[in-house]
C-alpha cells in the first residue's frame, strides 16, 4: 500500500516538472503540437547552428496568434524561411522563434531577458557557462537533465557505424573525460593516475554512450564462455552479425597519493588484450557458429611520461608524451584475421599544470 | 509467412515518423516503438488481444514480433520500403499510397491513435532514451532475468500483474487532469529512465 503511494507521488513529481505538462497546464491541450513545433524545430535549428559558439540561444513558440518577439524592434528582427540560414549564423546571443508557417525569426546580439518573453509561448533557453538548459512556461521552469555524450538535449547524434561512433566516443568523451563515469574513474582532477580498478567504470562509459548514440543493440558484458567474457556485445538485429568490444585500459593507478601503484599497465598490457580477444574470437565461433563475429579491442591510454607515486600534477611535455605514440600489435591480429577490427585507442588527456 | 495487415499498417505508420526524424528506419527500432504503442493501448484499457500480434523477448533482451520481421520482409520484396544503407529502410512512393489507404480505413483508426501517441513521444524524449526506458517496464525487466525466448504480455503473470499495477497508480497520479495519452505516456518514460529513490524493486 505504502508503496503504491510511493509510486504515485514518483509520478506525480515527474509530472510536476516535465515540459510537455507545465505547457499543458498553462495552455491547455492546443498547445502540444506547438511543443513538437519547437522541440522538433530545436533539433532541426541545431544540426545547422553552431551553437557551442554562443553564449545564449533562446528558441521560442507562441501559445497564442501574437508573436511572442512582438514587442522587440522590428529594426533588430529578421525573418528566415529556410533553416540552412542558421550555418552562417555567430555572435554571442540568438533568439529565434518558430513561426506558425515554419518560418523564423532571428534577433542577434541583444541581451535576452527570459522574463520578458516567457509568458507569451514556450521558450528553450541553453547557456553556455552553465552548460544549462531550461524550458520555460509562464511561471514555470523545467531543467532538462543533461544526456551523457550529447552537447544538448536536442542535439542527440546518432550513428548507424559502430566505427563512427567509437571514433566519436574517441572525441566527446574519452579525451577529456566528459562523463561522470570517466571523472569518477580518476583518483583525482588532475587525471593523472586512475583509481584502483577502473575497468567497470571505463565499460559502463562506453556502455552508456554507445546505448545513446547508436541505431543497434548494445548490451554490457556478456559471456562467450565462463572463462571468456567480453566487455560489451553489440548486435544487428536482421543480419546476423555481432561485435564483442574487450576494453583495456594503460597508465597507473593507486588508491591515494604516496602509496604503491596497484596497477602499471604498459603498451604490453594492449599486446596481450589482442591476444585475449583473438581467444574469444575463438570460443565464440563455438558457442555461436550462427553469427558473423568481430572483435574490437578498444585501449583507454593514460599513460603518462615520468611519473612516481608522488605526481600531483603534470606538465603538457610529459602529460602528452603518449598523445600520439600507437601501440605497435604484434602479431597484427587485424590483419591476419577477417574478424578482428583494427584496434582502437582513446587517449586520455590529463589536466596540465604550468608548474608541473 | 507470418505477416498481418496491422503488422504492415505498423511498419509503415512508424517507419514514416521514424524517417521524418532520423532520415531511415531498422527493424529493431520498429519492434521497440510497436511495442511501446501496444503497452499504451493496455494503458487505455484495451484487452491485451486488441494489438493483435504477439511479442516475444528477443535473445538480446529487446521485445520482438515475428508478424512484423514477416511483414518488414514483405514489404520489401514488394517495393514498399527500399533498404537505405545495410539493415535501414526508408519508405517509398509506393509505401506511403499504402499508408494513406490504411489510414483511410476506420478499423485501423483506434490502433493508429496508439501508434501516434508513441512516435509522439519522440518528440519529448529522445529514441535511444526512450528504447532504454522499454527494457526497464515491469515485463521486459522480469523477462531479462528468464533466460529463452518467452511470450511478452501472458495474461495474469507476475510481471504483467506489475504492470498493471503500474499503470493503475499512474491513473491516480495523472488524476483524469489530462485528457491527451501522451502526457501519461511521457511521465511513464521518465519514470522509467528515472531511478525512483523511494522504491527498491
Amino acid at each position: 500500500m505504502i508503496k503504491n503511494q510511493e509510486q504515485v507521488n514518483f509520478f506525480k513529481t515527474i509530472a510536476k516538472d516535465q515540459f510537455l505538462l507545465m505547457a499543458i497546464n498553462e495552455f491547455g491541450n492546443s498547445i502540444i503540437e506547438k511543443v513538437f513545433k519547437l522541440t522538433d524545430g530545436i533539433t532541426e535549428i541545431y544540426r545547422q547552428l553552431d551553437y557551442n559558439s554562443f553564449e545564449h540561444v533562446v528558441i521560442c513558440v507562441s501559445a497564442n496568434a501574437e508573436k511572442v518577439l512582438h514587442t522587440y524592434d522590428k529594426d533588430l528582427k529578421n525573418d528566415f524561411s529556410s533553416v540552412n540560414i542558421f550555418a552562417t549564423k555567430s555572435g554571442t546571443s540568438i533568439l529565434i522563434e518558430i513561426n506558425e508557417n515554419g518560418s523564423f525569426t532571428t534577433i542577434m546580439d541583444v541581451t535576452i531577458d527570459i522574463d520578458h518573453i516567457k509568458h507569451r509561448g514556450v521558450v528553450y533557453s541553453y547557456t553556455k557557462n552553465n552548460d544549462e538548459e531550461l524550458i520555460y512556461t509562464c511561471n514555470k521552469s523545467s531543467k532538462l537533465t543533461p544526456i551523457p555524450g550529447a552537447d544538448t538535449y536536442f542535439s542527440i547524434q546518432t550513428f548507424k557505424s559502430l566505427d563512427t561512433a567509437l571514433e566519436q566516443y574517441a572525441i566527446k568523451r574519452a579525451l577529456y573525460s566528459e562523463c561522470n563515469f570517466l571523472k569518477e574513474a580518476w583518483l583525482d582532477e588532475n587525471r593523472i593516475f586512475f583509481k584502483p580498478s577502473p575497468e567497470s567504470l571505463l565499460r559502463d562509459s562506453l556502455t552508456d554512450f554507445l546505448k545513446i548514440t547508436f541505431r543497434e543493440e548494445v548490451r554490457p558484458e556478456q559471456i562467450v564462455d565462463t572463462s571468456h567474457p567480453v566487455d560489451i556485445k553489440v548486435t544487428w538485429q536482421m543480419v546476423n552479425r555481432i561485435a564483442l568490444i574487450e576494453i583495456k585500459w594503460l597508465g597507473k593507478s593507486l588508491p591515494v597519493l604516496g602509496d604503491n601503484f596497484s596497477s602499471t599497465y604498459t603498451d604490453n598490457r594492449a599486446r596481450s588484450g589482442a591476444q585475449q580477444l583473438s581467444e574469444y574470437l575463438e570460443a565464440n565461433k563455438i558457442q555461436t557458429p550462427d553469427k558473423n563475429s568481430k572483435g574490437y579491442l578498444v585501449v583507454f591510454d593514460a599513460r603518462r611520461w615520468q611519473t612516481n607515486k608522488h605526481t600531483n600534477s603534470i606538465n603538457n611535455h610529459n602529460g602528452n608524451y603518449y598523445r600520439n605514440k600507437e601501440i605497435i600489435y604484434d602479431p597484427k591480429f587485424d590483419e591476419l584475421r577477417s574478424d578482428f577490427a583494427k584496434p582502437i585507442r582513446f587517449f586520455m588527456e590529463p589536466k596540465i599544470s604550468i608548474n608541473g | 509467412m507470418n505477416k498481418s495487415p496491422e503488422a504492415i499498417f505498423d511498419i509503415l505508420y512508424i517507419g514514416s515518423h521514424l524517417q521524418t526524424k532520423l532520415e531511415d528506419f531498422n527493424l529493431n527500432e520498429i519492434q521497440f516503438m510497436a511495442y511501446l504503442s501496444c503497452l499504451i493501448s493496455l494503458y487505455d484499457k484495451n484487452p491485451i488481444a486488441f494489438w493483435k500480434y504477439k511479442f516475444i523477448k528477443n535473445d538480446y533482451s529487446s521485445p520482438y514480433s515475428v508478424e512484423l520481421h514477416s511483414s518488414l520482409n514483405f514489404l520489401q520484396k514488394n517495393s514498399y520500403i527500399n533498404e537505405t544503407t545495410e539493415n535501414y529502410y526508408q519508405l517509398t512512393e509506393r509505401g506511403y499510397s499504402n499508408l494513406g489507404f490504411y489510414d483511410s480505413l476506420s478499423s485501423f483508426k483506434n490502433r493508429k491513435k496508439y501508434l501516434q501517441i508513441a512516435c509522439n513521444s519522440l518528440s519529448i524524449i529522445p529514441i535511444n532514451i526512450v528504447k532504454e526506458a522499454i527494457r526497464k517496464e515491469p515485463i521486459m525487466k522480469s523477462a531479462f532475468h528468464n533466460p529463452g525466448k518467452r511470450f511478452l504480455l501472458d495474461k495474469e503473470t507476475p510481471a504483467m500483474i506489475a504492470l498493471y499495477n503500474d499503470f493503475f497508480n499512474l491513473h491516480i497520479a495523472m488524476n483524469d487532469d489530462y485528457n491527451d495519452l501522451l502526457a501519461p505516456a511521457v511521465v511513464w518514460l521518465q519514470s522509467l529512465s528515472t531511478k525512483n529513490p523511494t522504491i527498491n524493486d
